[in-house]
């Protein structure tokens, strides 16, 4: 029904119907629903395969490490392809138009179909170009923002490393990522590479500061870096409703990490290092082929990190009441958080150069900066 | 009025004048000697007010070497030029022409009274081989630099393989050909020391997503910041003047709506209105009013494509699909009238081709009672966001002075203040007898001009409901016989980009002497760089989206 042809006559009164009819909804209402069941009977499951072996066996660091790779390593493969096809449909339906619809039903097939695709384009190197740096830039770019998830916690006993100085880490890794863009950036020699790639570092030099000074909030009421003792910090509840998650006392610092991540991962509005309208997507404009795709998937990468960082940092990671399980609690907070800025992505602007500079420099560092007194103040007072 | 213009330049000029006939209505043609021209253009701007320079036109006036009959005409070993100017105030144009020496043909500049000519006069020289004495930068503009000849004239050889590539290629890649000459570079005197230290040059283009068609931008750059622009066109040049040299008046018709594809309505309407002009026949009124519908029609889907545009220039999806979605509406109503859902081919001599019936009528009202709300929906899209408003305020800001210098029409120009539109200063179609007002902004930037653009489409619905609503009865046609007119004709139209100008001549023979068009977008966008200079790359988007440029129309 919803494939019918509304062109071609003077349908106004039907495109009115069937954009605003309740369909579209109901069919997402059962995309969620088949999500949450999905992502339960998931978590079940691993914790069932989990529970096979014998004890002591998760406590041996090299077992958690191999383990906790290959894990993530097909979240953010699977689920950076998926996010593609969630962010086309999603955006999509904001958009008043279907996404794709070609391969399998509802085009779930599409994101395939794209990495074949991507697979098998020609790697071109051109002939004015830099090839070592060239080469090596998308790995040196795509590598730290990869490594990061070690320390991001599925839930207590399903995160890759336990290490005590957690956030730390991943604000450290993370700030590796500009040296290989700009390696993308001059290696090829081509103006919109470079100049995609000038932006991103001064992006994300602005922006790691007021993220850093974010994140000082929920390690201040954790007492701890570690991830898990972050979201521990969290249980509970106020009057026995509202939870004890850090995005309602600290919600000044959850705005400002917030708006800081997504400069960091460089999505409109802040998606100027790769403004396609001006700079051609920047420093990913002389790249093809699996090159690309790595420089393209930084974006998806750093987008689920930085949801999953604000999901651990202030939504509490993977706590939940029962029913469903924690494994399925923090995908959906992630999924959530991802929606809410694939929605932003949809209907807003790109800003300008100088207005990003200012935003970050000007007002979220200062913003962050009286937030960590706040925070100061507060725990001074509550613990 | 015409009375008036032809004393002034009378009694200043006495003998330089050769004839100065009051041709009808807002029209008047001074024909002078080629010494005084520069003077004479001087003093209408200064004294007349005459401060918008519509067309520069060159014709060859010899014995063409193609056509089939030509009679009645006599012909001349010589060129002419032609220059139409119009006052804002008088609403008056006036038609200067002169005459050049076959061997040399050599004429003042005019770009010292009205900047607009720059791009016109290189056309010119380009296309004609006229030169320009006192042109700064007398550079060809649509053909590359290594072109032989100049297709415009009349013994130009057409014969199939002589006017591809040269004999042998160029080393060089022909893109590089053309160097870049900077405007700034050019008014600079000759001992200054050019900055050369952190100066880039990004080429933005031919194929760039921020450019709406194939066409170069130069653009001198101080880190993020433009210093100076040297836009190059010419990429899609069909050569449509010298095509409709070679096709009958009629079958001209189709061709002459690809000047531009978004607006082919108003272009055929200007073809068609400039050769009834010559003929001197007014069609039936039901045709006037039939015309009028089209040419909203277009002007509102050419305005919706504008702000899709726009919205995907600055990063907004959304902004791309909505209004996309009611120019389909658009598109069909067009297609129920003309058949075509781009290049209408509407127009007809003494009439429009198809008659509408009364579901069509129906249709349309509905269309536009559904329309109008939409507009406030794109109104809290692009206005409810705060970002839209940093992005497009205060940038490419142009002054009212300006704009008439740089001969900016249309939206651009009434975003600076300036009410000016031909449909109420020099009207054509039904619009004499439509109640409707235009829209200005004073600020001169890229916002106001969006403004005035979503004021232009409410007020274009609107008009369309008026048509709808007098729909007079009758003919939509009138039967003209075979059309071989003599004589020169000039329309002015307002097309949605500003004014569109077509200029004929016939020799009584059954093709065109000549065909010459100006399209709003063309002087437009040789505004540009005034406009962008410091700004940044970002905002040279916003302002190219602003100018609303269609490579069609520049480059014909």
């Amino acid at each position: 029904m919803i494939r019918r042809r509304v062109h071609g006559g003077l349908y106004a009164e039907d495109m009115e119907r069937l954009y605003h009819g309740p369909l579209p909804y109901l069919i997402m209402l059962i995309g969620a629903g088949l999500t949450v069941a999905i992502l339960t009977g998931t978590g079940l499951a691993l914790s069932y395969v989990a529970g096979l072996a014998p004890e002591g066996f998760w406590e041996n660091p090299w077992v958690r490490g191999a383990v906790g790779a290959v894990l993530w390593a097909l979240v953010v493969a699977v689920g950076g392809l998926y996010l593609t096809l969630v962010e086309r449909k999603f955006m999509a339906r904001v958009q008043v138009r279907y996404g794709p619809n070609r391969w399998g039903p509802y085009g779930i097939l599409q994101p395939i179909a794209d990495a074949i695709k991507l697979l098998r384009k020609e790697d071109i190197i051109p002939e004015a170009a830099d090839p070592l740096v060239m080469r090596f830039a998308p790995i040196i770019a795509f590598a730290p923002s990869f490594v990061l998830f070690a320390a991001v916690p599925w839930t207590e006993s399903y995160v890759a490393s336990t290490m005590d100085i957690g956030v730390l880490f991943i604000v450290a890794v993370t700030a590796l990522t500009p040296i290989g863009v700009l390696m993308a950036g001059w290696g090829p020699n081509n103006k919109y590479n470079l100049l995609g790639a000038m932006r991103f570092a001064a992006q994300e030099l602005a922006y790691e500061i007021p993220l850093v000074l974010a994140m000082i909030g929920p390690i201040a009421a954790a007492q701890s870096l570690n991830g898990v003792a972050i979201v521990e910090a969290q249980r509970g509840t106020w009057l026995g409703l509202i939870p004890r998650w850090n995005i309602f006392p600290q919600f000044l610092g959850a705005i400002i990490f917030f708006v800081a991540f997504m400069a960091e991962t460089g999505r409109i509005p802040f998606d100027i290092p790769d403004a396609e309208g001006e700079i051609v997507h920047g420093f990913t404009a002389e790249y093809s082929g699996m090159k690309f795709v790595l420089l393209l998937l930084i974006e998806y990468v750093h987008l689920i990190a930085g949801a999953a960082l604000f999901v651990v940092l202030f939504m509490g990671g993977y706590l939940g009441p029962a029913p469903i399980n924690p494994f399925a609690w923090f995908a959906l907070k992630l999924l959530l958080v991802i929606l809410f800025m694939m929605l932003i992505r949809a209907v807003w602007f790109r800003v300008r150069i100088d207005q990003i500079m200012t935003l970050g420099w000007k007002i979220l560092l200062p913003a962050a900066l009286f937030n960590i007194g706040f925070i100061g103040i507060y725990l001074a007072v509550t613990v | 009025m015409n009375r008036e213009v032809i004393e002034a330049v009378k009694a200043e000029f006495g003998e330089g004048i050769v004839h100065a006939v009051d041709r009808r209505e807002r029209r008047v043609v001074l024909t002078v000697r080629k010494e005084i021209l520069h003077d004479l253009c001087l003093f209408l701007r200064d004294r007349l007010g005459f401060d918008h320079l519509t067309s520069i036109t060159a014709v060859d006036r010899s014995r063409r070497v193609t056509g089939m009959r030509e009679r009645q005409l006599l012909y001349y070993n010589d060129f002419k030029m032609v220059y139409h100017v119009w006052s804002y105030e008088k609403k008056t144009l006036v038609e200067v022409r002169t005459v050049l020496e076959r061997d040399d043909p050599v004429v003042a500049t005019v770009t010292d009274v009205w900047s607009s000519a720059n791009w016109q006069e290189r056309e010119a020289y380009d296309l004609m081989g006229i030169r320009f004495d006192g042109h700064k930068d007398l550079r060809r503009l649509l053909l590359p630099e290594w072109w032989e000849g100049h297709p415009l004239r009349k013994d130009y050889d057409l014969s199939p393989g002589t006017w591809f590539l040269p004999e042998e290629e160029p080393e060089e890649f022909p893109l590089d050909v053309q160097k870049p000459v900077f405007p700034l570079d050019l008014s600079l005197p000759k001992k200054v020391k050019k900055k050369e230290v952190s100066e880039m040059i990004l080429r933005i283009g031919p194929v760039h997503p921020g450019n709406h068609g194939p066409w170069l931008i130069n653009v001198k750059l101080d880190g993020e910041i433009i210093v100076d622009i040297d836009p190059q066109i010419g990429y899609i040049h069909r050569g449509l003047e010298k095509i409709a040299e070679n096709r009958t008046w009629t079958q001209y018709l189709p061709v002459s709506d690809r000047y531009c594809w978004l607006t082919a309505a108003s272009n055929n309407l200007s073809y068609v209105l400039a050769v009834e002009d010559v003929l001197d026949v007014t069609p039936p009124p039901r045709a006037q009013y039939l015309r009028t519908i089209a040419l909203e029609l277009n002007r509102l889907a050419s305005h919706l494509l504008w702000l899709a545009a726009m919205g995907i220039d600055l990063g907004n999806l959304s902004g791309f699909f909505y209004p996309f979605r009611e120019r389909e509406w658009m598109l069909d109503l067009l297609e129920y009238m003309s058949g075509n859902r781009l290049n209408y081919n509407y127009g007809r001599f003494g009439g429009v081709i198809f008659d509408v019936d009364d579901k069509f009528v129906e249709k349309a009202k509905k269309t536009m009672k559904i329309f109008r709300p939409r507009l406030e929906e794109y109104r809290d899209l692009f206005e409810g966001s705060r970002i839209w408003k940093v992005r497009t305020q205060g940038v490419g800001v142009i002054s009212a002075k300006d704009a008439k210098d740089l001969g900016v029409t249309g939206p651009v120009l009434r975003s600076t203040g300036v009410k000016a539109d031909a449909r109420k200063d020099d009207p054509y179609a039904a619009y004499p007898e439509i109640d409707f007002e235009i829209p200005t902004r004073k600020e001169g930037d890229v916002y106001a001009s969006y403004e005035v653009r979503m004021d232009e489409m409410r007020i274009a619905s609107e008009i369309i409901d008026q048509c709808l609503d007098n729909l007079p009865k009758g003919p939509v046609q009138m039967d003209l016989g075979r059309i071989e007119p003599v004589g020169e004709g000039i329309s002015r139209i307002e097309e949605p980009r500003g004014e569109i100008a077509t200029y004929v001549i016939g020799d009584g023979g059954d093709r065109p002497y000549r065909v010459r068009v100006k399209c709003a977008e063309y002087i437009n966008v040789s505004a540009l760089a005034h406009m962008a200079r410091g700004y940044k790359i970002a905002d040279l988007i916003a302002i190219i989206g602003g100018l609303d440029p269609c490579l069609g129309g520049i480059d014909r």
